[in-house]
């Protein structure tokens, strides 16, 4: 439902003043409440669903194919339900996604033998979404990769030149798998929209048609690693302040870490 | 590569079944409460399948779950409810990732023939100038995908209190040399003819038969009856759900 200009004027005024209103009286620095689950899918090597309050969903499994080593270690898709594939919106996720977790897995987690590797398919559902469904992707995908888990190997991890024929064989006994992630941490990637010079996280989708543009950072290992500007609003209007975006890093920095924790909880009581 | 043993002399199937015998069933419905008018969630033995339902509401080009786009306005039916199937296949149901394209023949083909069974059992004609989307998600595969999604639209039309004549249910049955086997898992399927039927409740009214593999014809009779009791039984464990959720649903409100 678009705004009225009443509405918008309104809703942009209570968000840029200082100390900043938001619509649902939450923090800048606040998530709404959401409803997580981690390996719900047995037949998938790792799986999750995240449900937010306003109805957004998503499901993320995950499945690791053995390959013959050289190609993409990770491929990360989406459907939206609702829109075509290679709709602006997907494919945007997908590469924002799939770049963010393949520059932080270091490629000896995935290697078999000197000729075999996994390669990791992430694959995610959005079945409805109100609010912009980065953050909802990637924190399921985050959610998704702590609970992924992989045989291990039975053969000898050979690295003479005769072993090229020989197909790697796995353990079949699925508690003897081993995590994906025992002493590492996929990344995470927050959206924050910026009106004047607030910042705000998990924006609603009222809040980000009227903010002036949105920021993405990539959170890894307690850093941010990327920054983008995103646009979370229809028209090509997106001019921020400078010192807004060092804002947004340090609001993006300090609920990317909460966010982490939590999540991490929520595959630990799983 | 050993082939595993589909039926054993004693009678039993690679899961332990016997013939008669249809796999665990789990359902639950308003399982979405805040994205949908009735939602629902089917698990046949190892198959998942969600269901959304938005509706009846106007036709509209962005109306809810998706299914339609732009030129649902000219479908705006004068006399009955209009209704719209969308499956969504995860490219992670099945044991090896395979990523199907949005218009795959078969999904389509699956789509239509569930909205072509909602249509008779929906009391349409109370509902003119409206439409339902059902939207499904298939989020593991391991046999009996129609039969589960047809399930899995009854409950979550049923949720969305859309009058209806009665539930639609379905099961599969197979036959396996002489022998009827009822509710085939994945690997009975790809070994032997079977067929898919739903039934409109309890009764003997078949609203859908499909058998897309070739078997004798005195063989036919046999698996549509084992079928038909497996939908009767399927209807009365989906009942029990429907009432304990309506039960507990009423304990909250306190009346």
């Amino acid at each position: 439902m678009p705004l009225s200009i009443a509405e918008e004027n309104y809703l942009s005024t209570s968000l840029s003043q200082k100390p900043p209103c938001r619509p649902d009286g939450r923090d800048p620095h606040t998530f709404r409440p959401l409803d997580a689950a981690a390996g719900i899918l047995p037949a998938t090597n790792g799986s999750a669903r995240i449900r937010l309050c306003d109805g957004g969903e998503c499901i993320v499994g995950v499945k690791a194919e053995v390959e013959v080593c050289g190609g993409k270690p990770v491929e990360v898709q989406c459907d939206i339900a609702g829109q075509l594939n290679n709709s602006p919106l997907q494919s945007f996720l997908c590469t924002t996604l799939e770049s963010a977790v393949r520059n932080a897995l270091p490629p000896s987690h995935l290697s078999i033998s000197n000729k075999y590797t996994y390669k990791l398919y992430i694959d995610g559902i959005i079945l409805d979404h109100v609010s912009h469904p980065l953050t909802l992707l990637s924190m399921t995908i985050f959610l998704a990769l702590l609970n992924t888990r992989l045989p291990t190997l039975i053969t000898e991890d050979n690295t003479d030149e005769n072993d090229e024929i020989g197909l790697p064989q796995f353990e079949s006994d699925w508690q003897q798998s081993r995590l994906l992630c025992d002493d590492w941490l996929p990344p995470l990637v927050q959206l924050a929209v910026v009106a004047g010079r607030n910042v705000f996280v998990d924006p609603t989708g009222e809040e980000a048609a009227v903010s002036d543009g949105g920021i993405l950072a990539i959170w890894h290992q307690s850093k941010v690693v990327g920054l983008r500007t995103v646009n979370t609003r229809d028209s090509s209007r997106q001019v921020f302040n400078v010192k807004s975006v060092a804002t947004a890093v340090d609001v993006l920095t300090q609920t990317s870490r909460e966010v982490e924790n939590a999540l991490r909880k929520v595959v630990a009581s799983t | 590569m050993s082939r595993p043993e589909i039926y054993s002399p004693e009678g039993l199937r690679i899961d332990g079944r016997r013939w008669n015998e249809v796999r665990h069933i789990k359902c639950a419905i308003n399982t979405h409460p805040a994205s949908s008018d009735g939602s629902s969630i089917i698990e046949q033995g190892n198959t998942k399948v969600m269901c959304n339902v938005v509706g009846p509401a106007e036709p509209t080009s962005s109306s809810g779950g998706g299914g339609a786009k732009s030129n649902t306005n000219s479908f705006a039916n004068e006399n009955k409810v209009t209704l719209s199937v969308k499956a969504t296949v995860a490219p992670f149901s099945t044991i090896d990732r395979r990523k199907r394209s949005g218009n795959d023949s078969r999904i389509q083909e699956m789509c239509l023939t569930i909205q072509h069974i909602f249509e008779e059992a929906v009391m349409g004609h109370l509902q003119p100038r409206s439409q339902i989307v059902i939207s499904l998600y298939i989020l593991a595969q391991d046999g009996g995908m129609l039969q589960a999604c047809i399930n899995a639209a009854s409950l979550a039309l049923i949720d969305a209190g859309i009058p209806m004549y009665d539930y639609v249910c379905a099961c599969t049955a197979g036959m396996h040399d002489t022998e009827v086997l009822l509710d085939l898992n994945r690997l009975e399927e790809n070994d032997m003819p079977f067929l898919t039927m739903a039934t409109l409740g309890a009764t003997r009214k078949v609203s859908l038969m499909q058998l897309e593999t070739r078997v004798g014809v005195d063989k036919l009779e046999p698996m549509m009856a084992a079928a038909m009791s497996g939908c009767h039984y399927l209807r009365q464990i989906m009942d029990a759900q429907v009432r304990k959720h309506g039960k507990n649903r009423l304990a909250r409100v306190g009346a």
